[in-house]
């Protein structure tokens, strides 16, 4: 179903896993990859696309960074960099930021990628390993003779 | 036909059809089973749900000083952070420092020169490695007779009978498994993440191995033409480059060789080496440097082998075209021989076992490092004082200005370091 607005901007429907449906322009929704390609091909004209492993909640940011990418050019790139930054933070409160990649991943959009990439490496720069592992979950599995081995590593390494 | 021939159309990206492959055919509601939403509850959000390639993606631009200490979070970082395809990211992102490491018997220190550093480079003690070995005086036999190799920041220093892993992250050693033969002298070089040596010792004969790090396996994948001594190994672009060195014996039962023909013979070896595809499994055509003489010095830069010969009165320079054919990047020149500028040594000094000269490439620079010797005595002998020749002497070649310029210095206290460059 792809609706024409009035200055002939081709409409497409996005539905997320949890059946949310966003209609969004065609040069939106290209900033994706995957979904460019999709287009081409002429896979979008009936129904909507469904991206069976994006939820409404990330899709919806992931739509909030291409719309925003889709209308400014190179020129602004100074602001477009303080607006991701913005952007970033915000998404952070709402989504989970491993769950942003991924989508951005699945959809394609470098730009994004990288942006949530260098995001995730920064919170965990300068950590020290306990505390990466109590921020993100993350199970210790070395053996006690390799934590031992560990233990003996990090008098070296943080001298 | 009419719709086969649509359905082709819409199979014109495997991507695309691979994408819609996966989802659910709208009327068909019977048997849908829902994928897995990502976003499942975002409390549960953790690093560890990321699939390989994107903890990668995140892993890679983190600052090298951070490096070591994620590499102690789980088994599973620490894996990432040593595989190819971490080096290879750091790469594409222009992260990899590029770095001399001088590790040096008895004390073991291992010393670090940023060779491209903008302000003047300096050698710089990073730290003393523990080698795990009984005493100083082996520590100090081993590491003048180990061959070093390096993959990503790990050092790994191969003896006769002991390999060690140097983790310069970390600063700790590890023992590895022994090469299958005992070698001394032998030529080792890093292809594609895999260590491989060559000659060395009679018993190693003319068997090439090949180290899986990832297994810490040792296994034999070829045998060379011609067994090598005090031989100097290379990679580029997939070929282990097996140059210089002695002849070692000669063949069974042909033990009454007229001592000149073992001569030319010997000759023949020190100038010249041989070149194994890694990837094909076969030997290509062995080359000779063009002037003869005998190697003392090669080192792989930027798709070039550059060897460094010595003659009855100078030193020559050869750069060699290591870039294959089909493998893009103008390889068109493969097998040519340069000759280059002479590194600036004065024309009485004769390299052989007192003055030794280890040689490593630095992205696009040659690094000479004099571990040997001394060249001040030397020119005494044969009359001349030319002062400032010291020991531990460093000369560097830029291979894009195809000039020499002068590195600074070994430290007065390194004494025969074996020397190897590591991506940090």
């Amino acid at each position: 179903m792809s609706i024409t607005t009035e200055n002939n901007e081709k409409m497409i429907t996005l539905m997320s896993s949890d059946g949310e449906e966003f209609v969004v322009e065609e040069a939106v929704a290209a900033q994706s990859q995957t979904i460019k390609h999709l287009i081409e091909d002429g896979c979008s004209t009936e129904g909507s696309i469904p991206l069976p492993n994006v939820t409404g909640r990330v899709l919806s940011e992931v739509i909030q960074y291409c719309k925003k990418h889709s209308s400014s050019d190179d020129k602004e790139e100074k602001e477009l960099e303080a607006w991701d930054a913005e952007f970033v933070k915000a998404a952070d409160d709402h989504v989970a930021l491993t769950d942003l990649m991924m989508a951005a991943n699945f959809l394609d959009i470098k730009g994004l990628l990288d942006l949530v990439a260098q995001t995730l490496a920064n919170m965990i720069t300068g950590k020290s390993p306990e505390e990466v592992r109590r921020m993100w979950n993350i199970k210790n599995d070395f053996t006690p003779e390799e934590a031992e081995k560990v233990r003996k590593e990090n008098q070296w390494a943080f001298e | 036909m009419s719709s086969s021939s649509s359905s082709e159309s819409c199979n014109s990206r495997h991507f695309s059809w691979l994408m819609k492959s996966c989802f659910p055919n709208p009327n068909d509601t019977s048997k849908s089973l829902p994928p897995k939403p990502i976003h499942s509850s975002s409390s549960a959000a953790t690093l560890s749900s990321l699939p390989d390639d994107l903890l990668l993606e995140c892993l890679c631009r983190v600052p090298t000083p951070s490096l070591p200490t994620l590499s102690l979070v789980c088994r599973r970082w620490s894996l990432l952070l040593h595989s190819p395809s971490f080096l290879s990211l750091r790469r594409l992102h222009h992260l990899l420092l590029p770095t001399v490491f001088a590790l040096s018997p008895p004390s073991s220190a291992s010393l670090r020169l940023d060779i491209n550093a903008t302000s003047s480079p300096q050698w710089r003690v990073s730290s003393f490695v523990p080698l795990p070995l009984a005493s100083p005086l082996d520590s100090s036999n081993f590491l003048s007779h180990a061959r070093l190799c390096s993959i990503g920041p790990r050092i790994y220093i191969l003896g006769r009978n002991e390999v060690l892993c140097y983790d310069t992250w970390t600063n700790a050693v590890t023992h590895k498994s022994c090469t299958v033969f005992p070698r001394k002298k032998f030529a080792a070089a890093v292809v594609s993440g895999r260590i491989y040596v060559a000659g060395g010792g009679s018993r190693a004969g003319n068997a090439v191995e090949e180290y899986i790090p990832e297994e810490d396996t040792w296994r034999v994948v070829a045998h060379a033409q011609r067994r090598r001594y005090g031989c100097i190994g290379a990679a580029v672009d997939g070929v282990f480059y097996v140059i210089g060195g002695l002849k070692i014996g000669g063949a069974p039962g042909n033990g009454a060789v007229r001592p000149a023909t073992a001569g030319v013979e010997a000759y023949v070896y020190a100038s010249s080496m041989d070149l194994y595809d890694v990837e094909a499994r076969v030997w290509l055509r062995s080359r000779g440097v063009p002037g003869g003489g005998c190697v003392v010095a090669a080192c792989a830069v930027a798709g070039h082998v550059y060897i460094l010969a010595s003659h009855a009165v100078d030193l020559s320079f050869w750069r060699f075209d290591g870039c294959r054919k089909g493998s893009g990047g103008g390889g068109g020149g493969f097998g040519e021989w340069c000759r280059v500028k002479s590194p600036p040594l004065p024309a009485q000094v004769r390299l052989d076992s007192t003055v030794r000269f280890s040689c490593v490439g630095v992205e696009n620079k040659v690094v000479l490092i004099q571990v040997t010797g001394c060249i001040d005595d030397l020119l005494r002998r044969s009359g001349r004082s030319l002062r400032g020749l010291k020991e531990g002497l460093v000369l560097v070649y830029d291979t894009l200005s195809e000039e020499w310029s002068r590195g600074p210095d070994l430290p007065e206290v390194i004494r025969r370091a074996a020397c190897v460059t590591v991506d940090c």
